[in-house]
């Protein structure tokens, strides 16, 4: 559904999303000062913060994940509430342009020189090994090429790109996203706990998220799970992380071009190489880099100590995220996970946990803590 | 795979730029506020 026509029928969706995340995160910033959230109640009792808080790492942010899917697989999504719920990427696009905020430029350059030579190995040694395991297995080459980018690139907008160039069946784009969601969904909830036992710092947690995680949303709540951060001192995993899953979302059309040049050889195809890259260059990371640039020379007031413009933006963006992971929660639907299955299942299965451990591996050698 | 499935991947195809473009709009929108706010 696009967001052309009628604006009012995305209002309902998007207050039940923001009354999850009001439920999560506590209603002070909308004059309900008597709600803090159902993180703040957690804490308050010692035995069950230990293990929600402290071991599960249960904040806002997963939160608002769970009452999502607890939503979407027992009740069900409500029909008046669909529109408004599939409007949840749109939030979490802002928050990551918000995010912006939070970097300077030589910040940026220093941190993007390691983040793209990371996921750039990554990135190409994913898609062909995956590639080279599919063929091996006796998967077809659509198959392998979508399921390649869903478990290289960032998932689901991933597979979506690629298919068209290889001309996917829609059997197999669905097992592609089922399979790269359950490994998503797993993650989000052990990264977190992973990184507490290894004793990794935020820093090095953002990066072996913005790597091993494919799905941009679920690097975010990973390391926002790991590392809450304040809005006087923002989560360091979240900075890194981000960083990490915006030059993967950067490589997407390459990765789709790369794919596209593959299959097209081995099928004597003609697909539209330079009008399928463009299609797919995400525009929304411009916002981020002008956010960057407009922090960077101090049109948005002091970064040190932040000015009173910077906390409200900081501020924001942990809601945008609050509302638009609260919907990514109620998109998650365990029907649609058991459809992931067959060779796509096994070869992500393999995949995933190599790229995981191969990840954990160079971060902690190469980023210092 | 429904004829209904089909045609949702296919808004999916359609939607992302758009959708880029109103998160663009959407944060310039609320910049602007903040900036006459503070």
């Amino acid at each position: 559904m696009g967001l052309r026509g009628n604006i009012f029928k995305f209002i309902p969706g998007i207050v039940m999303m923001a009354a999850i995340a009001i439920f999560a995160r506590g209603g002070a910033d909308f004059g309900c000062p008597w709600w803090h959230g159902i993180e703040t109640y957690l804490a308050s009792d010692p035995v069950v913060k230990k293990w929600t808080v402290d071991t599960l790492h249960l904040n806002y942010i997963l939160i608002c994940i769970i009452v999502g899917m607890l939503i979407r697989n027992t009740i069900g999504i409500p029909g008046w509430a669909a529109p408004g719920i599939r409007t949840s990427r749109l939030f979490i696009k802002v928050g990551v342009i918000f995010l912006g905020s939070l970097y300077s430029i030589t910040e940026l350059a220093n941190l993007g020189i390691n983040a793209v030579t990371i996921i750039l190995a990554f990135v190409f040694a994913t898609l062909l090994f995956t590639l080279w395991l599919g063929q091996k297995l006796g998967m077809d080459a659509a198959s392998a090429s979508v399921l390649a980018a869903g478990l290289s690139i960032c998932g689901v907008s991933a597979v979506v790109a690629t298919a068209p160039a290889v001309r996917a069946r829609t059997t197999e784009v669905v097992y592609s996203i089922a399979t790269v969601l359950s490994f998503g969904v797993i993650s989000l909830f052990t990264f977190p706990a992973i990184g507490t036992l290894l004793g990794l710092s935020p820093h090095q947690f953002g990066a072996w998220a913005g790597t091993a995680i494919l799905n941009t949303g679920q690097v975010l709540a990973a390391a926002l799970a790991f590392d809450p951060g304040t809005v006087a001192h923002p989560s360091v995993s979240l900075k890194t992380g981000q960083i990490f899953s915006l030059a993967r979302v950067l490589l997407l059309p390459f990765v789709v071009l790369v794919i596209a040049i593959l299959y097209s050889r081995e099928q004597a195809d003609e697909y539209n190489i330079k009008t399928g890259f463009w299609n797919r260059f995400p525009i929304f990371v411009l916002g981020f880099l002008a956010m960057v640039f407009l922090t960077s020379f101090g049109l948005l007031g002091p970064t040190d100590p932040p000015s009173r413009e910077l906390l409200f933006i900081r501020n924001l963006y942990s809601w945008f995220f609050a509302i638009g992971l609260a919907g990514l929660g109620m998109q998650i639907s365990f029907t649609e996970l058991r459809k992931a299955g067959g060779k796509p299942l096994l070869i992500g299965a393999v995949v995933a946990l190599l790229k995981a451990v191969a990840a954990l591996v160079v971060v902690t050698v190469l980023i210092r803590p | 795979m429904s004829e209904r499935d089909l045609g949702e991947l296919d808004v999916l195809f359609e939607t992302e730029e758009v959708e880029d473009y109103a998160a663009l709009s959407l944060a310039a929108l609320i910049l602007v506020f903040v900036l006459m706010l503070f």
